[in-house]
């Protein structure tokens, strides 16, 4: 198979990752579709060693860290006084909410560094050693994250069962 | 392994997630047998696990968007580059014309990276036998010293981090290439040994993969990016050393790029 048809054939998976990573539809398939062109473009500089699939999961995963860097600098430059910080930033975001399951309201208010690594075993079945490789930090660090990560979903999940059973009283 | 999990809470992830040796697994289901807490905590995330199939499962068989497929579609920025002109002329000059531009191509990539790597060697022969100055900025200021460089070079620019490959960060310093600011960073490790990153805007208008070059008794390491050119530079480091080096400054200053 060449690198092309190689890279179509993971697509699926680098789709379903980046929504569960993103949570919104539009910027997931950018983030594919930016992730494919890098992949197209740094071709030369892959290791044929190695796997393609946490390669092309490396570079969908770098390119949300750095977008996720620059709206935040973007919502800082905006908020300018300081005033009202988050105002703009988290209106749109819980008025999409309402459609979106209970579990993927639980991973947006996960901590980042720990919803990847949850994505990547959990719903990418990656081994703890080849998500290390893609986060860029040890195997026990992405140990302690996925602990903490299934730890609040847990928490994050109890904790809006009862919300929504004292809403519905 | 350093971890602050208590052992037993992530035997039972990694026990979850089929990371365990047989024996390893045998013994965690004996103690399953005997711990509720274990099992309760096992089918949450069994139920997590789930729930995560269910709600992005089905993104995977959803119709393919054409801002997806023109992507994977796209001819490469660098073939374009090259092969658009000449496919202009071939109309008229047919093979003859290929052949020249893959020529000149051929030629010129090579030139212009070998010119790189003799600049990065350079600037690394001449600075790494420095004793008392060989850095302008100390490690010590480390942030103070990627600030700078990142300003001059109008992009993001860290130190990679090779400490778990036993080379300390020296420090940097500025240095130009084709009048525009360029970078060095040093690294030295036990044995005195140093090694030098090189990164300079790439002005050739081409991309190269990994290339090695012993010259003079020194190993280079470059690779021309679409903008910047990097070069990893050592005198008593091999080829079979040097390259896997080169491959964690890659993947690292590939992650500043974003």
């Amino acid at each position: 198979m060449d690198f092309r048809s190689e890279i179509a054939s993971l697509i699926p998976h680098l789709r379903r990752f980046a929504r569960a990573l993103a949570g919104d539809a539009s910027l997931a398939d950018d983030l594919v579709q930016d992730c494919i062109e890098r992949a197209l473009r740094k071709q030369h500089l892959f290791d044929e060693t190695r796997n393609l699939k946490t390669w092309l999961f490396t570079i969908l995963r770098n390119l949300y860290i750095s977008g996720l860097r620059r709206s935040a600098h973007e919502t800082a430059a905006k908020s300018g006084s300081g005033m009202g910080v988050s105002d703009d930033a988290i209106m749109p975001e819980q008025e999409s909410r309402l459609a979106l399951s209970d579990i993927a309201l639980a991973l947006d208010r996960l901590p980042s560094a720990q919803r990847e690594v949850l994505l990547l075993i959990a719903l990418e079945d990656l081994s703890y050693r080849e998500v290390a490789e893609i986060t860029g930090v040890p195997v026990g660090t992405v140990m302690s994250r996925l602990s903490r990560a299934r730890g609040g979903l847990r928490a994050i999940l109890d904790d809006s069962d009862a919300t929504s059973l004292r809403r519905i009283k | 392994m350093t971890t602050s999990l208590p052992k037993h809470d992530w035997i039972l992830h990694a026990y979850f997630d089929g990371e365990l040796e047989p024996s390893e697994k045998m013994l965690v289901e004996q103690e399953l047998a005997k711990d509720h807490d274990a099992r309760v905590a096992l089918e949450a995330w069994r139920r997590q696990n789930e729930a995560l199939q269910q709600a992005f499962g089905p993104v995977m068989s959803e119709p393919l968007p054409s801002s997806i497929s023109a992507a994977l579609a796209a001819r490469p920025a660098v073939v374009r580059r090259w092969f658009v002109p000449a496919a202009a002329v071939a109309a008229v000059l047919a093979i003859l014309a290929g052949a020249y531009v893959v020529y000149i191509t051929l030629a010129s990539g090579t030139a212009g990276g070998k010119v790189f790597a003799d600049t990065a060697l350079s600037a690394h022969v001449v600075y790494s036998a420095e004793v008392r100055h060989p850095v302008e900025v100390a490690a010590a200021e480390k942030e103070h010293l990627a600030t700078w460089l990142s300003k001059r070079l109008g992009h993001k620019i860290e130190p990679p981090d090779l400490s778990r490959q036993g080379f300390e960060l020296v420090g940097g310093r500025l240095l130009h290439e084709d009048r525009k600011p360029a970078a060095q960073f040093m690294y030295e490790d036990a044995g005195k040994r140093r090694l030098t990153v090189y990164v300079a805007a790439n002005s050739t208008s081409r991309e190269t993969s990994f290339r090695l070059q012993e010259k003079l008794g020194y190993t280079t390491c470059y690779w021309l990016d679409e903008d910047s050119g990097y070069a990893v530079v050592a005198s008593e480091l091999k080829s079979d050393e040097l390259l896997p080096l080169a491959r964690i400054i890659y993947e690292s200053f590939e992650k500043q790029e974003g």
